[in-house]
């Protein structure tokens, strides 16, 4: 048995909803469960927006001194430090998974997964890089970005139930108890940028380079999208692909950063790419880089609008009022003033201590 | 072949590197064997040195113009690493014979024979080795943390194999490090290393070598064991057993305060009597006497001073300070 799981919070079940749509008609023998970091019990569904998903609310899967942990990190922190701690509680309560594999929420899943099948049956772990190639220009988010934040993107991670896989989450748990932060300067990026190691620290690691994996805005540069006479989404390396033989299905897109209320953007993370616009056309010469004609992606267009449609579809504007039972008001440093005045003497001395 | 990049004050080292390529190489060696990237200005070596094998200076393959420009730039370690790839990219032009090329640090030693490495570039276009290839699984320092701002595959020794892969891979190497050598952790750069990341992700038969006998360094020492048998050493390492040890990296281990990790705490040199012998048996290969050792020259390039590494009690007294200002900005005050 082969389970998918995701983790959000009730304002992203819309999302969650939709990625298990997407794999129960495409991958219909998977188990799909949401891990939910939230509280049911505080949030008090409406019978109608209770998903008919299995949901396993994150203080239920006995992560020990969760309490700390939600006191240490911030939403986004927390959201990722407890990955590892669901695939461990999945194994651990479901032996006869063969196979764990992670979505992020903002993903839909397109065909049925046959390579990755293939590939978990040989492979303790499937990574798949953020781009498969070098990307084309310094603009957000570049190669320096995956420098910093990791080289694979941990939306997706595909685990096979075997001992490599087990130490990996394991040794993977143990880092994320304290060191899930944001912390660019110390080399810390949430879950992600720890998965650097998979490939360094055990064997059976296999990364995945299929174009048709984890599309999204970091690896538009490098893939194209078509879609065939039978309706699916095709990609292509090459802008006009006259050669049909070289576009594979597309799996799965990663909406990551797209919001439905602003259909016109494609993400806020980057600065690459935009979606064609009447008034461009008009207005001359473009003022952002990614407004250039040669920057405009007509191609992925479809892709988001049926995904604006599907969260409508699925009570997005509904789900996204409940706020969150672990998210913390952001923390404030007040008398930065004061604060670098008591600093004053001590930088002093240590630049005189570093001076020759 | 093998390329080596250094300064002058580098020389005898990278010499010596030669020599043990040589040594290790067996009848399989190119004419000439050894090329030594200086990174330097050959007018300032001592009157009457004469190179064992072709010096290859920088201003051979930068222009003038960009020349001091990056000099300007850099400190002389970034200036190196900056032009590490146009090197590599320039031996393959140069020697167009050749199909095997080596890049090693002026630190390395190679102890036994190549033949494993040009098999393995039989298979691959490009080789690479990780600092460390298991968890250390302790409180000691450097940490995985840190593994991560510089990198995790050393770029102390690299081996390529003529492709149009490999083409790619320096046109592309060669670009990115130009104006991008820094060492800045906060920026997600460190040297010409941290873009080797990319490496086995954008190009095609990139081989990740975790063989303990390969690259025997100050911060892999604690997850290897050597010793010495008739055979010569033999090291055996999370990733196998009784492997003969065919190349050390002797960065930070002969001089402390070179390298990334001149304050390491995991190894103790002390606890690990075999080292020393080793160590041993690599200064005997410095040439002993020779009008560049012992000197320090500044280096012609890299006009930026380099990182000071403090000692003792000034050590201390910075890290406390610093702990002290960390806790003045993260201190929670009432509004």
């Amino acid at each position: 048995m082969t389970l998918a799981f995701t983790i959000c919070s009730i304002n992203y079940l819309a999302q969650a909803r939709t990625l298990g749509d997407s794999l129960r008609q495409t991958n219909p023998d998977y188990q799909y469960i949401i891990g939910l970091v939230d509280k049911l019990s505080v949030a008090n569904l409406p019978a109608e927006l209770v998903p008919e998903y299995p949901m396993l609310e994150v203080d239920k899967i006995g992560i020990p001194d969760f309490a700390a942990m939600c006191d240490r990190y911030d939403i986004t922190e927390l959201n990722t430090a407890v990955k590892p701690f669901y695939i461990d509680y999945l194994y651990q309560t479901y032996p006869n998974a063969s196979e764990v594999i992670y979505f992020d929420p903002d993903i839909i899943v397109f065909q049925p997964l046959q390579e990755l099948n293939e590939a978990l049956a040989t492979h303790s772990l499937v990574l798949t890089p953020h781009t498969c190639s070098p990307t084309t220009d310094w603009e957000r988010p570049n190669e320096q970005h995956h420098l910093n934040t990791g080289i694979f993107n941990l939306g997706f991670i595909g685990l096979r139930n075997d001992a490599t896989a087990r130490q990996f989450v394991n040794w993977w748990k143990d880092r994320l108890v304290y060191e899930c932060r944001i912390d660019l300067c110390e080399g810390l990026f949430v879950d992600q940028h720890w998965a650097n190691f998979a490939p360094v620290y055990f064997n059976n690691v296999l990364v995945d380079h299929h174009l048709g994996y984890n599309m999204a805005y970091w690896n538009l540069h490098e893939r194209f999208i078509s879609q065939n006479e039978a309706g699916s989404w095709m990609v292509s390396g090459e802008r006009t692909s006259q050669h049909l033989y070289q576009t594979e299905p597309l799996q799965f897109f990663h909406f990551s950063g797209y919001n439905p209320d602003k259909p016109e953007e494609i993400s806020k993370y980057q600065t690459r790419y935009s979606f064609p616009k009447q008034a461009n056309q008009a207005s001359g010469k473009p003022v952002r880089f990614a407004d250039r004609p040669e920057q405009q992606r007509p191609d992925v267009r479809p892709l988001f609008d049926l995904y604006r449609s599907r969260l409508l579809a699925n009570q997005n504007e509904l789900y996204r009022q409940y706020p969150c039972v672990y998210i913390k008001p952001p923390k404030i440093f007040r008398y930065q003033r004061v604060r670098r005045l008591l600093k004053t003497p001590f930088n002093r001395l240590i630049t005189l201590l570093e001076s020759r | 072949m093998l390329l080596t990049i250094c300064t002058l004050s580098q020389l005898p080292q990278a010499i010596a590197l030669g020599d043990s390529f040589v040594r290790h190489s067996g009848s399989s060696t190119s004419i000439p064997p050894v090329i030594l990237g200086l990174v330097d200005d050959p007018a300032r070596l001592p009157a009457g040195f004469v190179s064992p094998y072709p010096l290859l200076p920088v201003n051979e393959l930068v222009a003038s113009v960009s020349l001091a420009e990056l000099s300007s730039l850099y400190t002389p370690t970034e200036f190196a690493a900056a032009c590490k790839p146009a090197f590599i990219t320039e031996v393959f032009r140069r020697y167009p014979e050749i199909d095997k090329l080596l890049y090693a640090d002026p630190n390395i030693c190679f102890m036994g024979p190549l033949s494993t490495i040009w098999q393995q570039l039989e298979e691959s276009t490009a080789l690479l080795t990780p600092f460390i290839t298991r968890n250390p699984a302790d409180s000691l320092w450097p940490d995985e943390k840190f593994f991560q701002n510089i990198g995790l595959y050393s770029s102390d020794f690299l081996g390529f194999r003529r492709s149009d892969e490999t083409d790619r891979l320096l046109a592309w190497w060669t670009d990115r490090v130009q104006q991008r050598a820094f060492i800045n952790y906060c920026e997600g750069l460190c040297l010409d290393q941290i873009w080797l990341m990319h490496v086995p992700v954008f190009f095609k038969h990139v081989r990740i070598v975790k063989n303990p006998g390969w690259h025997v360094a100050l911060w892999n020492l604690p997850e290897r064991s050597l010793h010495q048998t008739q055979n010569g050493w033999q090291v055996t390492g999370p990733e196998g057993q009784n492997q003969p040890l065919l190349f050390m990296n002797v960065k930070g281990w002969l001089y402390p305060d070179q390298g990334f990790f001149p304050h390491q705490n995991r190894l103790r040199l002390s606890d690990r009597p075999e080292l020393g012998s080793l160590l041993d048996t690599y200064r005997q290969t410095l040439p002993p006497s020779s009008e560049l050792s012992g000197k320090s020259i500044k280096p012609a390039y890299g006009q930026q001073p380099e990182p000071v590494v403090l000692r003792g009690w000034r050590y201390s007294a910075v890290q406390s300070f610093r702990s002290i200002t960390r806790f003045i900005d993260q201190l929670s005050l009432p509004g």
